[in-house]
C-alpha cells in the first residue's frame, strides 16, 4: 500500500519540515559551514567515534603526586622504586594472563548459557550487546583440531605465527592451501622471521621487555617455512618477491636479498619502494670498507631510479641507517648531509628516525660538537603533530636527550625537547620503560649540572619518584647539586629516598650523601640541623641492621660497609649536640665503636674531626666517647692523636696543657691508679701515638675498658 | 508474623468483602519473605562479653538502608522499570562470592558493586596481609576474569587497611 | 588449713603429711614450680580453645608511604588528580571528611576505612572548573544555532513537524532498551493547509489522535523493533492520511446532514425558519429551494450574524448557561426586543 501512494510535492515538503527533537540525524543539511538561511541547521561537523573522548582527555594534565594510572591508587600499592614498578605491573599482567588462560582453556563455560539443559547443545550466549570481541575466548589449535581456511585467515589476520603454522600444517602444507592465502602467510612469516612476536594484548610485557636494540646480525631462518612457501608459489608474483626480499633484508640476509632482487628485475617484475628501503638498510653487508659501501648505496639508489620507483621518507631513513651503522668520520658525515640535501630537493623532509640516525652519525662521544639538534627541534616544534611511522622513531627522543646532556650540554635544548615530548600525545614516542628511564636519566643529569638550583628542584619534584626513579649515578648527581645548592633538608630527605628507591645498601652513594650533608651542615637552621642529625643516625642504624640481616640470612652478595670517612662524617654531625643527654651522643658512640672494631674500610680522610669531637665530648661530659675517639686516632697512627690527647686530657683534668704533657711524660705505671679510666685510656693513646706501640697493656683491653666505662656513664 | 497477616486478610475478606475492592493495594503490601521480619534478620546477637566486632555496615540493621547506610549495589535495574533485574542481582552476587573467594580472608567490608553503562566498578576494603605483588596479581586476575565472564569492563577500586580492627565500628 | 593443723597432734608422720598438703595448697607459684618439676604435664581440657584464639602479634607495616594528599599543592588542578569517576579513596582526597550515623556527642567515623564513603557515587570528577574546561574542549564539535530560529514561534513556524523519541542510559552490558524504539510525531493541523473537506476527512481518518483543543495531531508508532522503522512508519502514516484526505470518493457525496461532523447553520432548519421569518416580515412570500435557502445571504437581515453564531455555538459546543444566554441575547437583538434587565 505504501508503494501505491503517489508522492507528489507534499512529501518532499514534509520531509524537509521534519524536525527531530533528540537528534539531528537524518536531516538534510545544506553544504555550507554555517546555517545558510538562518533556519536550516548547519552541516554536522564530522567526528570519529572517539574524538569527543580524546577532546575530553586532552583537558586532563599530569598529577605529580600520582603514580601512573596502571598502578592502583593506594599508599600500599603505589610503587616507589624501579624494581617495584616493574614487579607490580608485571604481576598484574600475570594475573590477567592467568585469567585469559582459564578463559581459553574452558571456552565452553564462557560463551554458553548456564541455564541450558544438561544434555542439550549449548547455545552461544553473549551477555554484551553489541558483542565485544575482546572478551571472546581465543581458539586453541592442536593436532586434533578440525581446521578450515577461515582459521588460517583468522590466525594470519591476528599475527599468530605459531597458530597459523599449525593450521597451515593441518591443512596439508604447501599443497593444501590456495595461492592467495599462501602469499598472505608468506608475508606474515617474512615480517616476523617465523618467530612469535610479543602479543599486543600484553602491554606491560612489551613495555618492560629488554629488547632494546636489534642486533645487526644475520638472523634470517635459512631454508625455513617461508622459503619453502616461496619455492612452492608458481608463478612467483612480484608480491611474493617483495615479501621474501623484505624479510631477508630485514633480518640481514643481505646477499640473497639482493640476488633475489636482481632476479626479479631480470624477470621484469615490479618491486615496491619498501623493498628498496629494506635493501638500502642492509646494503652495508654486501661490501667491506666505507668507500665501497658508499658506492653500493649509490648504485642501489641509481637502480631504484632506473626502475622508476620514487623514494619516500623511509628511503631516507634507510639510507641514513646504513650510513650510521658504518661508523663515523668526515666522509660518512659528508655523504649523510648529501643524502639529506638530495631528498630535500625531492620534497622529502627527514622524519624522527632520520633525525635519530643523523644524530648517531654526527654526535659522537669524543667527536667535535655539531649543533644539529637545535635546528631539528625548531623543525619539530613547527610540526602539527608527530606521527610514528617506523620503529626507529622511538629512538629519537632518548638519543636527542643524550646529545643534550653529553654532547652539547645545553639545558635550554633539553627543556625544549622535554616540552616537545610532553606536547599532545607525543609521549607515545618515548618507546618503552628502558628508553623512558634513559631519557629521564639524561634529562635529570643535564638539569642537575646546568640548570639554576630552584629550577632543578622544581623539575626533580615533578619527576621523582612517580615518573622516574633515579639510578645510583643520577642520584649522585642530584646529591652533588643539592650540596652545591646547600639544601640541607633536601639532603636529609634524600636519605629516605635512597631507602625507598632501594639504593641504601650502596655504600659509595651513602658515603657521598654523608659527605654532602657534612659539607652543608654548617649554616643551616637548627631545625634542619636536627633533621640532618636524625638522618645520619638513621644511616648508621640502617647499616647496623642490614649487617645483622646479612649475618642471619647469609646473603650471597654481602653489602659494602661504610668507610671510615663516612662514619667520621656521622660522628661530626651527631656530635653537634649541646646537651649530654642528646641521642646524638649515642650515635657517636656507636659509630666510634664501629670504627674501633675496624668494621669500616680505610681510614678517615679528616682526622681533625675526630680530635674536635673528642674535645667537644669531654667538654660536655662524655669522657668515654672522647677516649674512644682519641684511642682510635692513635691506633690509626694519625699525628693529631698526640695533640688531641693532650688537649683532651687538659680539659678533663682541668690543667694547662704543658702540665699535662709533663704528666704524660712520666712513667706509665705511676698513672694507673691515679687517673680516671677514660683519662687513662687517653694517656695510653698518647703513648701509642708517641711510640707507635702500647705500653704495658694491650690496646684491646684499654678499648674494652673504655667501652665498659662508657656504658657506665650512660 | 507473616501468617498472622495472611489470616487477618483472609478474615477481613471473609467477613465484609469490602477489602476485596482494594485488594491490589493490600497485595502489594503482603510480603511473605524474610526481610519483613525486622526483629531478627540482618541483626547481630549481643555477646556476653561484648567483644563481637561489628563494622558500620553490620551495626546498622537493614531497615536503616537509605537512612543511616546506603546500598551495596548501585545500578539502574533497581529503579522503576529497570531492565535486567534478575540478571543484575545474580551477577552482583557472583561478583561478591568471587571476590570473597579470590581475596580469601582479605576482604574487610562488603563488596560494593557500582555499574555505569557497561562498566562495573567493584569497591571494597582489603587487609594488607599479602604482599603488594600478590595483590597486583589478584587485581589483574579478578578484573580480567570477571570482565570475560560478564563481558563488561570491570575495574577494582580497593582501599587497603592494616587490619580488620580498622573497620570495626563497635563491639557488642 | 591452719585449723586442720592445730587439731592434729604433731607426730612425725602427720607432720610430714601435713607439710605435703600445705605445700600443695599454699601458693600458685609453688604449684607451678611443681608442675615444671614433674615430667608429665597435666593436660588441661581446653574446651573453648582459648590458646588458639590468641592472635599472633600483628606486625604493622612501617614501610607504607604517607598519603599522597599530604603532598598536594594547595593550588593544584583538581581535575588532574581526579580525572574520571572513581570510588572515593581517603589517601587521594585532601578533605577532612566524615560519614556515618552515631549517637549524639560522638564524632562520625573518619574518612579512612569508611565503606559508606566508598558507596556514595561521588562527583569529585565533575567540579565546576572541570565542567567548564570540558565544555570548552567539546565546543569544536558544536555548530551554531540558526539565528532566525530565535523563538518558540519561529521554530514552530519553520519546523512544524516534531519527531519525539527517547534515548535511555542504563547500567547493563547491553545498550538496547526496547522503549527507545517508540517514535511520536506531532504536527499542528493548521500547518497542513487543508481545505474544509480535506480537513474534515483528515480528522475522521486520524480519529482520537487529533486533539481539537491544541490543534495537534499526535501519531505514535511502536510496532516495529527499530526506531528508524517506526520513524518511517509515522512519516508514512502522516503522508498517507494527508493524501487520502484530499481524495474525494464517490460515496462521499452521499453524506447527509446526519453525517455532519458539526452543526452547519446554513444547512439546517434554523436558517430556513430565519429566512422564512425574514421574508414574511418583508411581506414577500416565495417558496425557495433547498439550495436557495443554503446560499441565501443573511447579511441583509439585521443581527442575523449574531443569531447564526449563537445557534451554531449552542449546537456545536452543547447547551450551557453561556450559550443559552448568548442565544437569548441574539434573539432579543434579532427581534428588536429590549435587553434583559439585570435584576
Amino acid at each position: 500500500m505504501y508503494s501505491n501512494v503517489v508522492v507528489p510535492r507534499h512529501w518532499t515538503r514534509l520531509s524537509c519540515l521534519c524536525r527531530s527533537l533528540t537528534s539531528l540525524e537524518g536531516q538534510k543539511v545544506p553544504q555550507t559551514a554555517k546555517s545558510s538561511d538562518g533556519i536550516s541547521p548547519p552541516p554536522r561537523i564530522r567526528r570519529g567515534p572517539t574524538d569527543i573522548l580524546q577532546a575530553l582527555a586532552a583537558t586532563v594534565g599530569t598529577d605529580p603526586t600520582a603514580a601512573h594510572y596502571k598502578y592502583h591508587d593506594d599508599p600500599y600499592l603505589i610503587p616507589l622504586s624501579n624494581f617495584r614498578k616493574r614487579a607490580y605491573a608485571l604481576s598484574a599482567e600475570a594475573g590477567r594472563k592467568a585469567a585469559a588462560w582459564i578463559r581459553d582453556e574452558h571456552a565452553d563455560l564462557f560463551t554458553t548459557r548456564e541455564w541450558d539443559p544438561p544434555n542439550k547443545a549449548k547455545t552461544p550466549y553473549f551477555n554484551a550487546d553489541p558483542h565485544i570481541k575482546a572478551f571472546e575466548p581465543k581458539p586453541i589449535y592442536n593436532d586434533e583440531s578440525k581446521v578450515t581456511e577461515a582459521d588460517l585467515q583468522y590466525a594470519i589476520k591476528n599475527a599468530l605465527i605459531e597458530d597459523s603454522t599449525k593450521v597451515f600444517q593441518l591443512l596439508g602444507g604447501v599443497e593444501g592451501v590456495n595461492d592467495e592465502l599462501k602469499l598472505q602467510f608468506l608475508q606474515l612469516l617474512c615480517f616476523y622471521n617465523e618467530k612469535e612476536p610479543d602479543s599486543m594484548e600484553w602491554l606491560e610485557e612489551r613495555w618492560f621487555a629488554a629488547n632494546t636494540r636489534d642486533r645487526q646480525a644475520t638472523t634470517w631462518r635459512v631454508g625455513g617455512l617461508a622459503e619453502k612457501i616461496f619455492q612452492s608459489l608458481e608463478p612467483k608474483t612480484s608480491e611474493a618477491y617483495c615479501a621474501i626480499i623484505q624479510g631477508m633484508a630485514k633480518y640481514y640476509q643481505a646477499e640473497r636479498a639482493h640476488m633475489l632482487a636482481s632476479e626479479a628485475i631480470e624477470k621484469g617484475l615490479q618491486l615496491s619502494t619498501s623493498v628498496y628501503n629494506s635493501l638500502l638498510a642492509c646494503v652495508g653487508f654486501l661490501r667491506e670498507g666505507t668507500q665501497m659501501r658508499i658506492e653500493a648505496l649509490k648504485s642501489t639508489l641509481a637502480q631504484m631510479n632506473e626502475q622508476g620507483i620514487s623514494p619516500n621518507s623511509e628511503t631516507l631513513s634507510a639510507c641514513l641507517k646504513s650510513i650510521s651503522a658504518w661508523g663515523g668520520g668526515k666522509a660518512l658525515q659528508q655523504v649523510a648531509l648529501q643524502v639529506v640535501a638530495e631528498f630535500r630537493k625531492l620534497g622529502i623532509e627527514p622524519g624522527l628516525a632520520a633525525y635519530y640516525y643523523l644524530l648517531c652519525v654526527f654526535c659522537k662521544e669524543r667527536g667535535p660538537r655539531y649543533d644539529l639538534l637545535s635546528t631539528m627541534i625548531n623543525d619539530l616544534e613547527k610540526k602539527q603533530s608527530l606521527v610514528a611511522t617506523e620503529p626507529a622513531d622511538t629512538n629519537f627522543f632518548i638519543t636527542a636527550m643524550g646529545v643534550c646532556s653529553d654532547h652539547l650540554q645545553n639545558m635550554d635544548l633539553a627543556e625544549r625537547l622535554h616540552n616537545l615530548l610532553m606536547k599532545d600525545d607525543n609521549y607515545k614516542l618515548v618507546g618503552d620503560a628502558y628508553k623512558e628511564s634513559i631519557f629521564y636519566r639524561h634529562y635529570v643529569t643535564v638539569t642537575c649540572r646546568l640548570a639554576p638550583f630552584e629550577k632543578t628542584v622544581e623539575i626533580l619534584d615533578t619527576l621523582i619518584p612517580n615518573v622516574y626513579v633515579p639510578e645510583p649515578s643520577v642520584m649522585e648527581e642530584i646529591i652533588k647539586t643539592l650540596e652545591v645548592g646547600g639544601a640541607g633538608d633536601r639532603l636529609a630527605q634524600a636519605w629516605s629516598q635512597l631507602v625507598v628507591f632501594g639504593h641504601a645498601r650502596r655504600a659509595r652513594l651513602v658515603e657521598r650523601l654523608l659527605d654532602a650533608m657534612c659539607n652543608t651542615y654548617q649554616g643551616q637552621d637548627e631545625e634542619i640541623k636536627a633533621k640532618m642529625r636524625s638522618a645520619a643516625t638513621d644511616i648508621l642504624n640502617f647499616g647496623i641492621m642490614s649487617e645483622e640481616q646479612e649475618e642471619t640470612k647469609e646473603l650471597r652478595t654481602p653489602g659494602q660497609k661504610l668507610s671510615a670517612s663516612a662514619l667520621c662524617n656521622i660522628v661530626d654531625m651527631c656530635s653537634d649536640a649541646k646537651d649530654k643527654a642528646d641521642p646524638g651522643w649515642q650515635t657517636v658512640n656507636a659509630a666510634l665503636q664501629k670504627l674501633g672494631r675496624e668494621e669500616a674500610a680505610g681510614v678517615p680522610a679528616k682526622p681533625q674531626v675526630l680530635a674536635d669531637v673528642a674535645q667537644k665530648a669531654v667538654a660536655i661530659g662524655q669522657p668515654a666517647i672522647a677516649a674512644a675517639a682519641v684511642t682510635y686516632l692513635a691506633e690509626c697512627g694519625f699525628e693529631e692523636a698526640m695533640s688531641a690527647s693532650v688537649q683532651v686530657l687538659s680539659t678533663m683534668l682541668n690543667r694547662p696543657e704543658s702540665e699535662v704533657e709533663a704528666l704524660l711524660g712520666q712513667q706509665h705505671s705511676s698513672l694507673t691508679g691515679a687517673l680516671h679510666p677514660s683519662a687513662m685510656a687517653i694517656a695510653e693513646a698518647y703513648s701509642i701515638a708517641k711510640t707507635g706501640a702500647p705500653v704495658q697493656r694491650e690496646s684491646s683491653s684499654s678499648s674494652s675498658d673504655s667501652d665498659s666505662e662508657s656504658s657506665d656513664d650512660e | 508474623m507473616n501468617t498472622s497477616i495472611i489470616k487477618l486478610v483472609q478474615h477481613s475478606l471473609g467477613v465484609s468483602g469490602v477489602l476485596g475492592q482494594c485488594s491490589p493495594a493490600l497485595a502489594s503490601q503482603l510480603h511473605t519473605s524474610a526481610p519483613l521480619c525486622r526483629v531478627v534478620s540482618g541483626k547481630y546477637r549481643i555477646t556476653k562479653k561484648r567483644d563481637k566486632p561489628l563494622t558500620y555496615e553490620m551495626a546498622n540493621p537493614p531497615h536503616y538502608i537509605a537512612h543511616r547506610k546506603s546500598w551495596n549495589s548501585w545500578n539502574t535495574s533497581n529503579l522503576k522499570d529497570g531492565l535486567r533485574r534478575s540478571e543484575t542481582a545474580l551477577e552482583d552476587e557472583f561478583i561478591r562470592r568471587f571476590m570473597t573467594g579470590t581475596w580469601h580472608g582479605l576482604v574487610c567490608s562488603e563488596i560494593i558493586v557500582k555499574r555505569q553503562f557497561n562498566h562495573i566498578r567493584v569497591a571494597g576494603i582489603i587487609r594488607r596481609a599479602v604482599s603488594p605483588t600478590k595483590m597486583y596479581f589478584l587485581l589483574g586476575y579478578t578484573e580480567e576474569l570477571l570482565s570475560n565472564w560478564l563481558q563488561c569492563p570491570v575495574t577494582l577500586e580497593l582501599q587497603t587497611v592494616d587490619s580488620f580492627k580498622d573497620v570495626v565500628f563497635k563491639y557488642i | 588449713m591452719s585449723l586442720f593443723i592445730r587439731n592434729y597432734k604433731p607426730n612425725s608422720l602427720a607432720t610430714v603429711y601435713n607439710v605435703k598438703i600445705w605445700r600443695l595448697h599454699s601458693t600458685a607459684a609453688e604449684s607451678t614450680q611443681k608442675k615444671d618439676e614433674n615430667e608429665e604435664e597435666f593436660r588441661v581440657l581446653d574446651i573453648l580453645k582459648k590458646k588458639d584464639r590468641i592472635q599472633r602479634k600483628v606486625t604493622r607495616r612501617a614501610d607504607i608511604q604517607p598519603d599522597r594528599s599530604d603532598r598536594m599543592a594547595p593550588d593544584q588542578n583538581w581535575g588532574n588528580v581526579w580525572p574520571g569517576p572513581k570510588t572515593f579513596h581517603p589517601s587521594s582526597v585532601p578533605l577532612p571528611l566524615r560519614q556515618g550515623y552515631v549517637p549524639k556527642g560522638q564524632a562520625p567515623p573518619g574518612k579512612k576505612a569508611n565503606a559508606e564513603l566508598m558507596k556514595v557515587p561521588n562527583f569529585l570528577h565533575l567540579t565546576p572548573p572541570v565542567i567548564k574546561s570540558q565544555c570548552e574542549a567539546i565546543k569544536q564539535y558544536c555548530t551554531e544555532w540558526p539565528n532566525l530560529l530565535n523563538s518558540q514561534e519561529a521554530i514552530e513556524k519553520h519546523y512544524p513537524v516534531e519527531i519525539i523519541t527517547s534515548d535511555y542510559c542504563h547500567a547493563s552490558p547491553s545498550i538496547r532498551n526496547p522503549l527507545a524504539r517508540i517514535v511520536t510525531l506531532r504536527v499542528k493541523l493548521s500547518t497542513l493547509k487543508l481545505d474544509k473537506h480535506a480537513r474534515d476527512k483528515f480528522i475522521r481518518l486520524v480519529g482520537d489522535r487529533y486533539d481539537s483543543s491544541t490543534d495537534l495531531v499526535t501519531i505514535t508508532a511502536d510496532r516495529c523493533p527499530a526506531r528508524i522503522q517506526n520513524t518511517d512508519y509515522v512519516n508514512y502514516l502522516l503522508t498517507a492520511c494527508f493524501h487520502e484526505a484530499w481524495n474525494v470518493e464517490e460515496w462521499e457525496k452521499d453524506k447527509t446532514e446526519d453525517d455532519m461532523e458539526y452543526y452547519d447553520w446554513n444547512n439546517n432548519a434554523s436558517k430556513k425558519s430565519l429566512v422564512n421569518w425574514h421574508l414574511q416580515k418583508k411581506g414577500e412570500s416565495k417558496t425557495l429551494t433547498d439550495d436557495e435557502y443554503k446560499s441565501f445571504d443573511v447579511s441583509e437581515i439585521q443581527h442575523a450574524d449574531g443569531y447564526k453564531n449563537a445557534v451554531s455555538d449552542w449546537m456545536n459546543s452543547g447547551e450551557s448557561e453561556e450559550t443559552v444566554k448568548k442565544y437569548a441575547e441574539a434573539v432579543r437583538k434579532l427581534f428588536g426586543l429590549p435587553e434583559k434587565k439585570v435584576v
